[in-house]
């Protein structure tokens, strides 16, 4: 589909917009949405983006989108796309996105609003100086080794938890996958990629990428809030960034060969940023064992700043771990693709999903879901803008028949980055966000500017259109106190 | 008023950032995306070419090798923490582009820093000419 033409949009469901198939469109595109997110997503080119995924070899029911979507490089953010190996499904590169594993994960504590309140300014510079954040963040821990590198890249969480001893193994049973990713493969990365990687484990890097203290300030299902130890009031923290300059490499490295693939496998497509080869390919398993490297490193990433925020609480709190109790509820991805059993017309399939900027949120009974949450069902953690509030929600049954078990991942931004940097010209951000009460420190105001919360829609009409779709049920809302941003 | 010569902007766009780059000829267009892309990262003003680095790129098309020689600057920034400031000299020749930049190590006391760059897109990025005057856009994931 050529880029100016109008992508036909047609409301079937309260919720769902559907693109019909037209020309090569192998699959509709079906969008979920509300009326009023569905004017801001018409403003940009992401309907388009959403029919164009549908072209891919192997693409299975539809080509779905999710409310925060916006445009990305190939296929949208907020995109999902599921295809089957077996009918000549390809893996793509724009499909998982230059961060690999770029992901979320809250900690819960015993405390509450009132136990930090006064101490809330000394707990950020301390993080602050301790969580390396901004452009080209390193040495959050002392440079890896290239054998080093290989263990983390094979390992992920556990290699951070089991040979540095940074954290639990309660932490590994509740992040994604155990925090480990099979098939990775060291050999299928480049010496450029470690190279860029091998300094910056534990770090946050920059964009939109943070780390935030925050109190819960809603409860809307308090039984599984318990389950997840939380109560009004009760402090968490939220961790958000993913595989850093390893991740950017590999998907680099990647799309190259992936551009070269498409005509060696005569692969047609409406726009090249979609490149990509059969899985079964040389191309596709190399790219697959490299992308599990790179989700590995994220994990190991996450795992590390969550190591390192224990620390620094337990230091300006003085605390022992019993008493500050900050356990991890859960680590999602957004930004994968995975192989996953799926029912499809009656029948189990094996399929590959791509998430790009989308969450995995099985419902409770999976078996896929770590023991200790299968009676809830997998939580999942959708931060919103830095000043309003963030959602922890749980997997709903809709998500296996609608969405091959997906949700949102965010708020989605509403304002070009040049454009929030003119709205801020000549403000106080600082001083407005403290207002708002919320804390922030930040490598750089540029990116302050560029992150403000009228830069973003309101993530809680995202998250509500995932619950009136029966996709995710909201357990919690998060209101930030404090943020560092890179 | 006309246009300069040579020249950057930069551009709009809704989740990553971008800029416009034009120039009468190719080795001046590389040049001029080179100071467009480090003035995206940090204070380009404040970087002091004291010291120079070599870079070698090859690509099969104008778009690839733009892409390369531009990530190879960027590379100077996160590898080694190194500033670039301008271009010294380069020869855009067949499918090879090697040049030499001018700029200085990192210095958290006199340097600002913007943004991390995850990548150098190919999005909307045509190496053109039209009426002797080369342009073209470059997207960065941010």
């Amino acid at each position: 589909m050529a880029e100016h033409q109008q992508v036909q949009l047609e409301q079937v469901s309260e919720f769902v917009w559907e693109i019909p198939r037209t020309g090569k469109m192998r699959v509709p595109g079906r969008i979920f949405a509300s009326p009023q997110l569905m004017r801001d997503i018409k403003r940009d080119r992401s309907p388009w983006q959403v029919a164009n995924v549908a072209h891919l070899p192997g693409i299975v029911s539809a080509s779905l989108a999710m409310p925060d979507i916006h445009w990305g490089y190939g296929f949208p953010i907020g995109g999902v796309a599921a295809t089957d190996p077996l009918e000549g499904g390809v893996i793509s590169p724009g499909g998982v996105g230059y961060d690999i594993n770029c992901g979320v994960r809250v900690l819960r504590t015993r405390l509450t609003h009132e136990d930090v309140k006064d101490r809330i300014r000394t707990l950020l510079d301390a993080l602050f100086a301790t969580v390396p954040s901004g452009v080209g963040s390193s040495h959050a821990i002392k440079s890896l080794s290239r054998g080093e590198m290989n263990q983390l890249l094979v390992e992920g969480a556990e290699y951070v938890v089991k040979r540095r001893g940074m954290g639990t193994e309660s932490d590994l049973l509740h992040t994604e996958e155990g925090g480990r990713l099979a098939g990775a493969d060291p050999s299928a990365v480049s010496d450029r990629a470690i190279e860029r990687g091998r300094k910056q484990v534990g770090t946050l890097g920059s964009g939109n990428h943070f780390l935030e203290i925050g109190v819960a300030d809603e409860i809307f299902l308090p039984e599984v809030a318990g389950r997840l130890g939380v109560e009004l009031g009760t402090i968490c923290v939220l961790i958000h960034c993913g595989s850093r300059g390893f991740g950017y490499q590999v998907c680099d490295d990647y799309l190259s060969v992936m551009h070269r693939a498409v005509g060696k496998y005569g692969i047609e497509l409406p726009d090249r940023q979609l490149c990509c080869a059969p899985v079964d390919s040389d191309e596709g398993q190399s790219y697959l064992k490299a992308m599990a490297c790179a989700a590995n490193y994220a994990w190991a990433n996450r795992q590390t700043i969550t190591h390192l925020t224990r620390q620094t609480f337990m230091e300006v709190l003085g605390m022992g771990p019993a008493d500050l109790g900050m356990n991890l509820i859960y680590d999602v991805c957004h930004n994968i693709a995975k192989f996953e059993d799926h029912e499809v017309e009656g029948r189990t399939r094996r399929l590959c999903v791509h998430r790009k900027g989308a969450t995995r949120a099985f419902p409770a009974g999976d078996r896929r879901i770590p023991e200790s949450l299968r009676d809830i069902g997998q939580p999942v953690l959708v931060p919103g803008d830095m000043g309003r509030y963030s959602y922890v929600l749980i997997g709903a049954p809709g998500a296996l028949t609608q969405t091959f078990g997906s949700t949102c991942h965010g708020a989605g931004r509403m304002m070009s980055r040049k454009q929030a940097k003119r709205e801020s010209k000549g403000r106080d951000l600082l001083a407005e966000m403290a207002q708002r009460g919320v804390v922030v420190r930040a490598a750089g105001m540029r990116t302050v500017a560029e992150e403000m919360p009228y830069a973003y829609k309101d993530v809680s009409d995202v998250v509500d259109v995932m619950a009136g779709a029966g996709v995710s049920e909201k357990v919690f809302r998060l209101k930030p106190i404090g943020v560092i941003k890179g | 008023m006309a246009e300069p010569v040579a020249g950057h902007r930069e551009i709009d766009h809704t989740a990553d950032l971008g800029f416009e780059v034009w120039a009468p000829d190719l080795n001046t267009l590389h040049a001029a995306a080179v100071r467009a892309l480090a003035e995206l990262c940090y204070d380009r003003a404040a970087v002091i070419p004291r010291e120079e680095r070599f870079i070698s790129v090859t690509g099969d098309s104008r778009e690839e090798r733009l892409v390369q020689w531009l990530q190879e600057v960027y590379f100077l920034l996160e590898s080694e923490s190194w500033l670039t400031e301008d271009v010294a000299t380069i020869r855009c020749c067949g499918d090879e582009i090697q040049g030499r930049v001018r700029g200085e190590p990192y210095d958290p006391a006199r340097h600002t820093l913007y943004t991390e760059i995850k990548a150098i897109t190919y999005h909307h990025m045509q190496v053109e000419c039209h009426d002797d005057v080369w342009r073209t856009t470059v997207i960065v994931d941010v």
